[in-house]
């Protein structure tokens, strides 16, 4: 039963293939995990497309950033401009999977994975999706919210949108390994100080603690106009932690994951009292 | 005897299969194709425990492309255990299961193709009939009376002798442990083992024109696979030709002669080569592993340091059939009491049945749990007594010409000296009297000298 | 049944290949063209055993498309050194008992190749981190990186 294979050169191309098969295509980005549920031969589809050669990779400057979806992990490792962003990316996998993935795909990804998902977060990113008759851009808190099957989509997503970055960042990952490990949890975070030393703004975003990633925040509000000391540090791990709903799975129970949650929110808001 | 002039020892020698390796040259398994070469795929138990009531080949029969499809029907001896070439009984293992499944991923039927696309396509439309029964996973449960019995002859451990335990019985436990100073206990358990190889498991076999099966396998053991094969597919062993010697990792987990078969009767069948490769789920969740052990000890220890009663109960899962276990845990119940010189010894070990992917052979099997409870457990009793690490070990360590639990006299013992070298190593300076230690310094009349 | 046509350099010579279209270029390496050096551990990205050279970027060949590969430059480790002329890390694998099965070789010899041909003067640090999707069962890291290491010196001394 041989399938049939999409390479389109254009969006616009990509978005027809799409309209035409609608929820029976298969869209690959860098194709890191379809390519492995296709060898292992989770499911056998007849029709597939590669975003490969669309043009949706690269990243473009105009007042803010725009990093096309099909932009691998490596380049996006490089975001000097975007620190945790970059960091994050450059924690998954090793060079080649980095080489391959993009970062579109790993907004689709289950979790515990789909790490991008986290620096995004705390820089308030969008994203841009596009079908033949429609194209939006919503926050990406949005966008993780809203259902999705394994394979089969309406839409494709086309572009991230982050504004230009305040404040100070810090983000961690822990895993079981050192390197090209799945998280246990993650945590980003951005804080903006006031001239007082108080907080002024905070995004705290978890990552492999609960069905998607999200921000935490009732661990933000209790931040805010406070100054970072380990009893304010403190008070946003415990209710951080009390945000979360984890999962168990063959890394990490539920109960590690939440208590992970306090420790690691703890450390991540650590490394930005300087 | 002089000492010889040595050729090659204590020197760096090349390895002979080294440049094919880092080269790309050396022929593994999954590098031998053969023109016209069939795939095959199997079909396993999605459930742990269940009847089979029906398997419905049909769809797959009928998908473009697929040759042929294998079920126990076509083994011609289906029922067998690999250690049955050193006497284990009974054969308690389907080659393709037809009556009942026992794991999650049992293999049940093979679909042999033009492609392994399709061969995996066509496996995924076999339909099976099963109905479900509740599957023993844990080991305590397992043993209990009430447990319901997976195993045909009537319980879920192996026999021993008519026991349902092997038994090890040393001196007088129960009356030792009633002089002693001490009595410490520990329980230590382990988690199942994947050896996870990088090459997975893989065979290709092609049938000669001759009537003889050229095999290439990566098992570890050739001559014990050639012979299981040939009982299975009961046919004199000089049919088949065996072609192996390069695995790319074992570890142990590669002597259960569990692709060979099949593939081989997926070549006489359909008159073609035929491969068969693992994927790594395959590997890593139907492969066999090391065994999950709980081992749970009892010591009677004086206040000197001597242990002068070690009692263990140890429960050993073999998951669902024998495989390597019944003999695994015979060692296991030999090395449980340690390399302690212990005078009253009591130790029952089980081998135990549950619905879990079968354990087998890896590094040491049986050995390697029981050292890891041994040493955990001396530290326990250093820590509790208040005594050095290194000296509890040493009080107790074989001598040589005491006797052991399994009633060997102990020869050659190094313990001593292999401690006193690694704290050397290490830069610990022992103190002399432990330094004045040596395996040597048993008297034999059942005294014993501390240096 | 269906098959399309990729063209591709091939370790520096142009190959034209006929193959379904969802094929990996894992496949159309080892199954279709006979280069077996390049291994097959996983086939789900885990293992790095495939890695091979795209365009000189390391690429993890289980998972790519090679349909993608058209028109592109594919690296294998046969296109890097022969038994009579090894490549500077293949002699150096050799020679530091790097290799014991030598099943993740190829993939590890690949990774550290792309780590080598931008950064000739990497960290042992660094050289860790190139290979942290490179898995080995048997002969533990620490020859492995020394092996290359030993080609970072020799390239240093040279
Ligand atoms: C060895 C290994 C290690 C990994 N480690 C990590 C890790 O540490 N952290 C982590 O987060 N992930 C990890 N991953 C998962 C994954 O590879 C990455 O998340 C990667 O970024 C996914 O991107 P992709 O483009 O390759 O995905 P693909 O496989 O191409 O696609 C994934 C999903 O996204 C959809 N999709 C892709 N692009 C688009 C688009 N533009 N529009 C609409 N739908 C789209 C696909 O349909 C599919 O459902 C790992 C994978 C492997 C194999
Ligand atoms: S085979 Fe490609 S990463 Fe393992
Ligand atoms: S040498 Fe065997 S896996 Fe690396």
């Amino acid at each position: 039963m041989s399938a049939e294979l999409f390479i389109p050169r254009s969006l616009d191309e990509a978005l027809g293939v799409l309209q035409t098969y609608g929820s029976g295509l298969l869209v690959m980005g860098g194709g890191t995990m379809m390519m492995a549920h296709l060898n292992e031969g989770v499911f056998f589809p007849k029709k597939v497309m590669s975003l490969a050669r669309a043009g949706l990779s690269g990243i473009y400057r105009n007042g803010h950033t725009q990093i096309g979806a099909t932009t691998s992990l490596s380049k996006v490792s490089q975001l000097g401009d975007f620190p945790i962003l970059a960091d994050a990316a450059y924690q998954i996998g090793g060079p080649a999977l980095r080489n391959m993935g993009t970062i579109g795909g790993n907004l689709y990804m289950p979790q515990p994975a789909g790490d991008m998902a986290v620096p995004l977060l705390t820089y308030d990113a969008h994203v841009e999706l596009a079908s033949a008759s429609n194209s939006r851009t919503i926050p990406l808190e949005a966008f993780l919210a809203e259902p999705r099957s394994r394979h089969g989509t309406q839409e494709l997503l086309v572009a991230i949108h982050l504004p230009n970055p305040t404040g100070r960042t810090a983000y961690l990952k822990l895993g079981r390994r050192e390197a090209n490990t799945p998280s246990v949890v993650t945590v980003g975070a951005r804080v903006v100080l006031d001239g007082q030393g108080q907080v002024s703004d905070v995004r705290i975003a978890l990552g492999a603690a609960g069905s998607i990633a999200f921000r935490a925040k009732s661990a933000e509000a209790a931040l805010v106009g406070q100054a970072l000391n380990t009893n304010s540090i403190a008070d946003a791990a415990q209710l951080a932690m009390e945000e979360s709903d984890p999962f168990t799975d063959a890394l990490a129970t539920a109960w590690y994951r939440r208590r992970m949650v306090g420790v690691f929110v703890k450390r991540t808001l650590e490394q930005l009292v300087k | 005897m002089g000492v010889k002039q040595l050729g090659i020892v204590g020197q760096s020698v090349k390895r002979r299969d080294g440049m094919g390796h880092v080269t790309g040259q050396t022929q593994y398994v999954d590098d031998v194709f053969y023109p016209n070469m069939l795939w095959l795929k199997m079909v396993r138990s999605p459930i742990s425990r269940g009847i089979i009531h029906g398997i419905d080949t049909s769809k797959a029969e009928a998908f473009p492309g697929v040759v042929a499809v294998i079920t126990a029907k076509d083994v011609p001896n289906n029922w067998y255990t690999i250690l049955c070439l050193i006497g284990v009984e009974p054969n308690d293992e389907p080659v393709l299961a037809h009556e009942e499944v026992m794991y999650m991923g049992e293999p049940i039927c093979a679909i042999v193709a033009e492609t392994e696309a399709i061969a995996a396509e066509a496996a995924a439309l076999v339909k099976l009939d099963i109905e479900e029964l509740p599957p023993v996973l844990e080991l305590e449960f397992a043993i209990r009376p009430d447990a319901p019995a997976i195993k045909k002859w009537g319980n879920n451990t192996f026999m021993y002798d008519g026991y349902n335990h092997r038994k090890l019985r040393f001196g007088d436990f129960e009356t030792a442990i009633q002089k002693a100073d001490y009595v410490i206990e520990g329980t230590y358990s382990l988690s199942p083992i994947e050896h996870a190889p990088i090459e997975t498991h893989c065979c290709v076999v092609k049938p000669e024109p001759d009537g003889r099966l050229t095999v290439h396998t990566n098992t570890q053991a050739l001559y014990f696979t050639m012979d299981n094969t040939a009982i299975i597919l009961q046919v004199p062993s000089q049919r088949l030709h065996m072609v192996g010697g390069t695995v790319g990792g074992g570890f142990g987990g590669k002597v259960d002669v569990i692709t060979e078969p099949i593939t081989c009767i997926a070549a006489m069948k359909t008159g073609r080569p035929v491969k068969w490769r693992w994927t790594r789920e395959e590997e890593m969740r139907k492969s066999s592993t090391r065994a999950a052990v709980k081992m749970q000890y009892t010591d009677g220890v004086m206040n000197d340091g001597r242990i002068i009663a070690r009692k263990v109960r140890s429960l050993e899962d073999a998951g669902a059939y024998h495989r390597h276990s019944p003999y695994g845990v015979q060692k296991h119940m030999a090395n449980l009491p340690g390399p302690y010189t212990i005078p009253n010894v009591w130790v029952d070990a089980y081998c135990v049945y549950t619905n879990r992917q079968p354990s087998s052979a890896m590094r040491g099997f049986g050995v390697t749990e029981a050292t890891f409870a041994v040493e955990c457990q001396m530290e326990r009793i250093a820590r509790t007594i208040g005594i050095d690490s290194w000296e509890i070990r040493l009080i107790n360590a074989y001598r040589n010409g005491q006797m052991r639990p399994v009633q060997k006299v102990v020869e050659d013992a190094t313990l001593i000296e292999t401690i006193q070298a690694a704290a050397e190593l290490i830069g610990y300076d022992l103190p002399s009297h432990l330094k004045a230690m040596s395996s040597d310094d048993y008297a034999g009349n059942g005294g014993r000298h501390h240096g | 049944m269906e098959s399309i046509t990729i063209t591709f350099k091939l370790n520096g010579k142009t190959t034209a290949v006929a193959v379904e279209p969802l094929t990996s270029l894992r496949s159309v390496l080892r199954e279709h063209l006979h280069f077996h050096a390049t291994k097959a551990g996983c086939g789900q990205g885990g293992c790095g055993s495939c890695t091979v050279l795209v365009n000189g970027e390391s690429v993890l060949s289980c998972l790519m498309l090679a349909a993608l590969a058209d028109g592109q430059e594919v690296t294998t480790l046969e296109g890097i050194g022969t038994p009579q002329h090894m490549h500077p890390l293949q002699a150096a694998f050799f020679d530091k008992f790097a290799a014991q099965c030598g099943y993740c070789s190829p993939g590890m010899i690949m990774a550290a190749k792309a780590l080598l041909d931008k950064n000739p003067h990497p960290t042992r640090a660094e050289i860790a981190e190139a290979l942290a999707g490179n898995l080995c069962r048997c002969t533990g890291y620490v020859a492995i990186l020394d092996a290359i290491e030993a080609v970072v010196t020799q390239m240093q001394e040279a």
